[in-house]
C-alpha cells in the first residue's frame, strides 16, 4: 500500500477535502464521494481518485508488474496524472499514411516505431515501460530516452497493433505521440551528424593525450639531455599523430575557413585553421630537417578543446529546440473522414484529399481548408486572426485550417489539404524569413577579424625585426606567433559562455534557440518590443474576473455550468470552483461535495440556464437560475442595485456579466443573487514588466488582431504609447509592421498564436510566449514556457549578463594571448610556453563561465518539490 | 632505452584498435543516450531478464 503521499495541488484542479485515504495508483487523495466502504463502514479493497487509475493499477498488477509502486516510492516519485488521452483509441496509427510517416523495418520482418510520452520521468517510468513486452504480447523491445522522453519500440505486426501498443500506453499512464511530423530522413541525419562529431572528439583527444606524452618526453630531454636517435623517434611519432588530428578531426576547421574566405566572410575558423595548417607545415619541415621548435602539443590540443566547446554549445541548443518541439500541440494530428458509404473512418491529417467529406466534433480543430457542410458552423478562428469571441459560418463559407468548433459537430468539405491551405503557406513565408536571416557576425567572429589582423601585421614586424639577425629565426618566430595566439581561448569563450547560460535559462523555462538572439537582446540600440494581445499580454480565454455577491452560490452553480458546452459555461465551471471551493454554504457544504450532485438543467440559449437540486430526495429542491439580467429578473428575483451597478461597471470595461440567484423551492425562501463577471485578463505581471522593460529603454507597442477598441482600452491599462499600439491586424499586415520598424532598429516580436508566426520570423528576435501554437514555436528564436510577461524582462537582464560575461572572457583570452605574442615577437616563445599558456588562457575563459551571472538562479530554492520536479513556475 | 623503438610503434597499433572500436560503438548508437543507462541500472533489480 503506498505511502500517503503530500497533498499538491496544481493551478487547475479544485482543493479536495482532505480524506486521509490516497489513491492506491498514484497516491493522491480520494475525494470523498469515491471512497468505496463496505456495510461496516470499513474501507473496501484498495481505493481510487479515478477510473483511470484503476484501470492502470488493474493492468500492472495483472501482468506482474507490482514492482513498479516499489521503485516509484524509494524514488519519490509519483504515478503520472491520468488525463482525458487514456480514452482515445488511437485508431489513426494502424493506417498506411501513418506508417509511411513513423515506421521503419527492423530486421526479422518487425517493425520499429518511435512515441514521445510526455508524463515519463523517473527511473520507475523507464521500468515500467520497457517490461512493455510483457504488457503487450508481440511488443519484442521498448527502450525508453528518458532525456528526450522517447520510447523506441520494436514490435511484431503479425500479432499486434500500433493502436493496441498505444492504447495500453495510455492505461499505464503514459499516452503516447508520434514524435514529429515527417520524422524519417531528419531525424537519422541529424544523429549520423552527432555521431560523427563524437568520434571527431574522440580521435582528437586521443592524439592530443598521446601527443602530450610523447611531449613530456621531449621536454624532459631538453632539460636532461636525449640522444639524437630517441629525439627523433619522439618528433617523428608526434609528427604522424599530429597529422592524423590535424586532418581528421581537424578538418572541419579547415573546410569552414575556406568557405568563408570564398564567401568574403570573416569567421572565427579562419585564424584558428591559419595556425592549424602552419603549425602542421612548419612542424613536419622541422621534423624532417632535424632542428627547430615544433608545436604539436598545442596544435592537437587547439584542436579538442575547441571541438569540445562546440559540440557542448551546440547540443544544449539542440536540447533547447527539441524541448520547444516537445510543446507542440498535444493532440495527434488526424481527421475524420466520412467514406461514401457514411463510414467515419480516423486517419491522419496528411491522409486528406481535396474533396473527402470531413467531420469536425466539438473542440476539434479543422483539419484542413475546407467549406461548411452543415447549416451552421461557430467556429473560434483565434488561431489566425488573433480574435477570441467565436465566428458564425454558414452553409457553404469557408473554415480555415486551425480553426477550433466551438458548436455542435459539423461537416465539411476539404478544399484545400497539406501544403496548400493557409496556415501551410504562412509556415512558408516564415521558414522564408528564416532562412533569409542568416548567420550574423557575432561578437567573437568580429574579434577574430581583429585579432587575426593584429597577428599578421605582427608577424611582419617580427620577420623585420629578426630578419637581418638570423633569416631562419625570422621565419621560426613569425610562424610561431601566428601557431601559439592562436585563439583557443576567443573561440571557446561564447560556446562555453552560452551553454551554461542557456542550460539555467532553460531550467528557468526559457528555451532559448540560438545564442545570437541573446546578443541581440542584449546589444540592442534603441530597441522596439512588440507584443500581441490575446494569449500574450492576455490569458487568452475568458476567465472569472470578479464575483460579487453571495460566495456559497459558487459551488452549484459550477455544478450546473459544467452540464453546458458554451465557452461562458466552462469558465464558469472552472474558475467557480477554483476561488471558491473551501467556502461552504449555508448547509455547510462545500463545492466538492456539489460536484457530485446531479442537478437537472434546463438550457436557455443566448439567455442562460436553469437548475435545481435535490439533496435527498425528502429535502426541498434548491432552484438556480443563471445568466443575462433579463432571465433572471423574469424569475420574479430582484437584484440589488449594487450588483447591477458592479454589472454595469464591468460592461464598461469591456467584462460580461452573468447573474446567479438561487433559492429553496419553499415558500417563504429569500433568494439569493451574486454577480460573476468574466472577461479576458490581463496577466498579473503585464504592467510591471512593461514599466520594467522602458525601464531598460525598450520602447513598448502592441499588434493586436482584435477589435481597436479592445484593443486600446488593454494598451491604456499597460502605459503604452500611441504610436506602437496597432490593431485590428491580419497575420501579414504584422508582419510588414515588424518590416517597416526594422529598419529603425531591432524589433522584438512576442506573440503566441498562428497569427503571429510570421512576425515572429521577421523580427530581429521572436518570443514565443507559454502555450503558444505550434506554428509560433517554430518560428520564434525563444520559447517562454511560464504565464505572463516577467521572463521577458528576465531574458532581457539575463542576456546583458551574458554579453558582459563573454566580453570579459574575449578580454582574458585576449590577454594571454598578448603574453605570449610579446614572447614571440621577442624570440623568447618555446613549445612548453606554449604548452603552459594556453591551457592557462583556456581554464580561465572556462572559470569565468561557469561564474556568470546569467541567468543565476538567486538562491537555493528553486521551486522544485517532488510535485514539480523541474521546478517551473507553473 | 632502445625498447622505446617498439613500444611506441606498438603503441600506434593499439591505438588504432582502440579508435576503430570506439568509431564502431559511435556508429553502432552506444553514445546516442548517455542519461537513461544510469537511471535504468537503478531499476533493474527484478530476477526476471527479458
Amino acid at each position: 500500500m503506498p505511502a500517503l503521499a503530500p497533498t499538491t495541488t496544481t493551478s487547475t484542479a479544485p482543493r479536495l477535502k482532505h480524506t486521509g485515504v490516497a489513491c492506491a495508483h498514484c497516491g493522491l487523495p480520494v475525494p470523498a464521494g469515491l471512497i468505496e466502504r463496505s456495510t461496516d463502514g470499513e474501507l473496501s479493497g484498495e481505493q481510487f481518485c479515478c477510473h483511470g487509475c484503476k484501470t492502470a493499477r488493474e493492468l500492472i498488477s495483472s501482468c506482474g508488474l507490482d514492482g513498479y509502486y516499489r521503485l516509484l516510492n524509494s524514488g519519490g516519485d509519483r504515478a503520472p496524472e491520468m488525463s482525458p488521452a487514456a480514452g482515445l483509441a488511437y485508431a489513426e496509427m494502424d493506417t498506411p499514411a501513418y506508417a509511411a510517416l513513423y515506421c521503419r523495418p527492423a530486421p526479422g520482418s518487425l517493425v520499429y516505431t518511435e512515441f514521445l510520452l510526455d508524463t515519463a520521468h523517473c527511473a520507475a517510468c523507464v521500468w515500467l515501460v520497457e517490461k512493455l513486452g510483457r504488457v503487450v504480447p508481440g511488443v519484442t523491445s521498448a527502450r525508453l530516452d528518458l532525456s528526450r522522453s522517447l520510447v523506441h519500440v520494436v514490435f511484431d505486426p503479425q500479432r499486434v497493433s500500433l493502436s493496441t501498443i498505444a492504447r495500453s500506453l495510455a492505461t499505464l499512464g503514459y499516452p503516447p505521440r508520434p514524435p514529429r511530423s515527417g520524422s524519417g530522413t531528419g531525424e537519422s541525419e541529424r544523429r549520423a551528424e552527432d555521431r560523427r562529431q563524437l568520434v571527431r572528439i574522440g580521435v582528437a583527444g586521443a592524439c592530443a593525450g598521446n601527443i602530450m606524452l610523447l611531449f613530456i618526453a621531449l621536454y624532459a630531454g631538453m632539460f636532461q639531455g636525449m640522444d639524437a636517435a630517441h629525439v627523433a623517434l619522439l618528433r617523428w611519432s608526434s609528427t604522424i599523430i599530429s597529422a592524423v588530428c590535424i586532418l581528421w578531426p581537424g578538418w572541419v576547421f579547415i573546410r569552414s575557413a575556406l568557405t568563408a574566405i570564398r564567401l568574403r566572410a570573416m569567421h572565427i575558423d579562419i585564424p584558428i585553421a591559419l595556425g592549424l595548417v602552419l603549425g602542421l607545415g612548419w612542424g613536419l619541415y622541422n621534423t624532417i630537417v632535424g632542428t627547430g621548435e615544433i608545436y604539436f602539443d598545442s596544435i592537437s590540443a587547439f584542436v579538442f578543446f575547441l571541438l569540445v566547446g562546440r559540440f557542448v554549445q551546440h547540443r544544449r541548443q539542440r536540447a533547447a529546440a527539441e524541448s520547444i518541439e516537445a510543446l507542440f500541440s498535444r493532440t495527434a494530428s488526424n481527421a475524420r473522414v466520412v467514406r461514401a458509404d457514411g463510414r467515419v473512418e480516423v486517419v491522419p491529417v496528411e491522409g486528406v484529399s481535396v474533396g473527402d467529406e470531413v467531420e469536425v466534433l466539438s473542440e476539434q480543430s479543422a483539419p484542413v481548408d475546407a467549406v461548411l457542410l452543415s447549416e451552421l458552423g461557430r467556429f473560434d478562428q483565434s488561431v489566425l486572426t488573433g480574435e477570441s469571441r467565436a465566428v458564425h459560418v454558414a452553409l457553404g463559407e469557408s473554415v480555415p485550417a486551425g480553426s477550433v468548433n466551438v458548436g455542435g459537430p459539423v461537416r465539411l468539405r476539404a478544399t484545400a489539404t497539406g501544403e496548400n491551405t493557409r496556415i501551410a503557406r504562412l509556415m512558408r513565408t516564415v521558414a522564408e524569413a528564416a532562412a533569409r536571416r542568416g548567420r550574423t557576425a557575432q561578437l567573437a567572429d568580429i574579434w577574430a577579424a581583429r585579432l587575426l589582423a593584429g597577428l599578421l601585421v605582427l608577424a611582419l614586424i617580427t620577420l623585420a625585426v629578426w630578419w637581418p639577425t638570423s633569416p631562419h629565426n625570422a621565419v621560426q618566430n613569425a610562424i610561431a606567433l601566428l601557431v601559439v595566439v592562436c585563439p583557443c581561448g576567443l573561440g571557446l569563450a561564447m560556446p562555453l559562455c552560452t551553454t551554461v547560460a542557456l542550460g539555467r535559462a532553460a531550467r528557468r523555462g526559457m528555451l532559448i534557440k540560438g545564442a545570437d538572439a541573446l546578443e541581440h537582446l542584449a546589444s540592442a540600440r534603441r530597441p522596439v518590443v512588440f507584443l500581441d494581445k490575446t494569449g500574450t499580454i492576455t490569458a487568452g480565454r475568458l476567465s472569472l474576473v470578479r464575483f460579487a455577491g453571495d460566495r456559497s452560490l459558487a459551488g452549484p452553480a459550477a455544478r450546473a455550468e459544467e452540464t453546458t458546452n458554451h465557452p461562458i459555461a466552462r469558465a464558469l465551471a472552472r474558475d467557480l470552483v477554483c476561488e471558491h471551493a473551501s467556502r461552504m454554504d449555508s448547509a455547510g457544504e462545500t463545492a466538492a461535495e456539489w460536484s457530485v450532485r446531479v442537478p437537472n438543467v434546463r438550457t436557455e440559449p443566448s439567455r442562460g440556464l436553469f437548475a435545481s437540486f435535490k439533496p435527498t430526495p425528502a429535502a426541498p429542491a434548491l432552484e438556480l437560475v443563471i445568466g443575462t439580467r433579463a432571465l433572471v429578473e423574469s424569475k420574479g428575483v430582484s437584484i440589488p442595485a449594487s450588483l447591477i451597478d458592479q454589472a454595469l461597471a464591468g460592461e464598461r470595461e469591456a467584462l460580461t456579466p452573468v447573474f446567479i440567484a438561487a433559492c429553496l423551492a419553499t415558500e417563504s425562501a429569500q433568494p439569493r443573487v451574486a454577480l460573476a463577471l468574466l472577461g479576458d485578463p490581463i496577466a498579473d505581471d503585464a504592467r510591471a514588466s512593461v514599466d520594467a522593460l522602458k525601464a531598460r529603454g525598450f520602447r513598448v507597442g502592441m499588434l493586436s488582431g482584435d477589435r481597436p477598441g479592445v484593443a486600446a482600452a488593454v494598451a491604456s491599462r499597460l502605459g503604452l504609447d500611441d504610436d506602437l499600439v496597432h490593431a485590428g491586424l491580419l497575420p501579414e499586415d504584422k508582419a510588414s509592421l515588424v518590416e517597416a520598424w526594422k529598419t529603425r532598429g531591432p524589433v522584438i516580436m512576442v506573440g503566441d498564436g498562428v497569427n503571429d508566426a510570421s512576425a515572429l520570423a521577421h523580427a530581429t528576435v521572436g518570443i514565443a510566449v507559454h502555450a503558444g501554437a505550434e506554428a509560433s514555436l517554430a518560428a520564434a528564436d525563444i520559447a517562454l514556457t511560464r504565464p505572463g510577461l516577467g521572463p521577458i524582462v528576465e531574458l532581457v537582464d539575463g542576456s546583458r549578463r551574458l554579453m558582459n560575461t563573454v566580453r570579459l572572457t574575449i578580454a582574458v583570452s585576449l590577454a594571454y594571448n598578448a603574453v605570449a605574442a610579446a614572447l614571440c615577437v621577442a624570440g623568447q616563445i618555446s613549445p612548453l610556453a606554449a604548452a603552459i599558456i594556453m591551457p592557462a588562457s583556456s581554464l580561465s575563459v572556462l572559470a569565468l563561465a561557469l561564474r556568470t551571472r546569467a541567468f543565476r538562479i538567486a538562491s537555493l530554492r528553486t521551486g522544485r518539490t517532488p510535485a514539480n520536479p523541474t521546478g517551473s513556475l507553473a | 632505452m632502445t625498447v622505446l623503438f617498439v613500444m611506441i610503434p606498438a603503441t600506434f597499433v593499439l591505438a588504432a584498435l582502440a579508435v576503430w572500436a570506439f568509431t564502431g560503438a559511435v556508429r553502432s548508437g552506444q553514445f546516442d543516450d548517455l542519461d537513461t543507462p544510469g537511471v535504468r541500472i537503478i531499476a533493474e533489480d527484478d530476477q526476471s531478464h527479458d
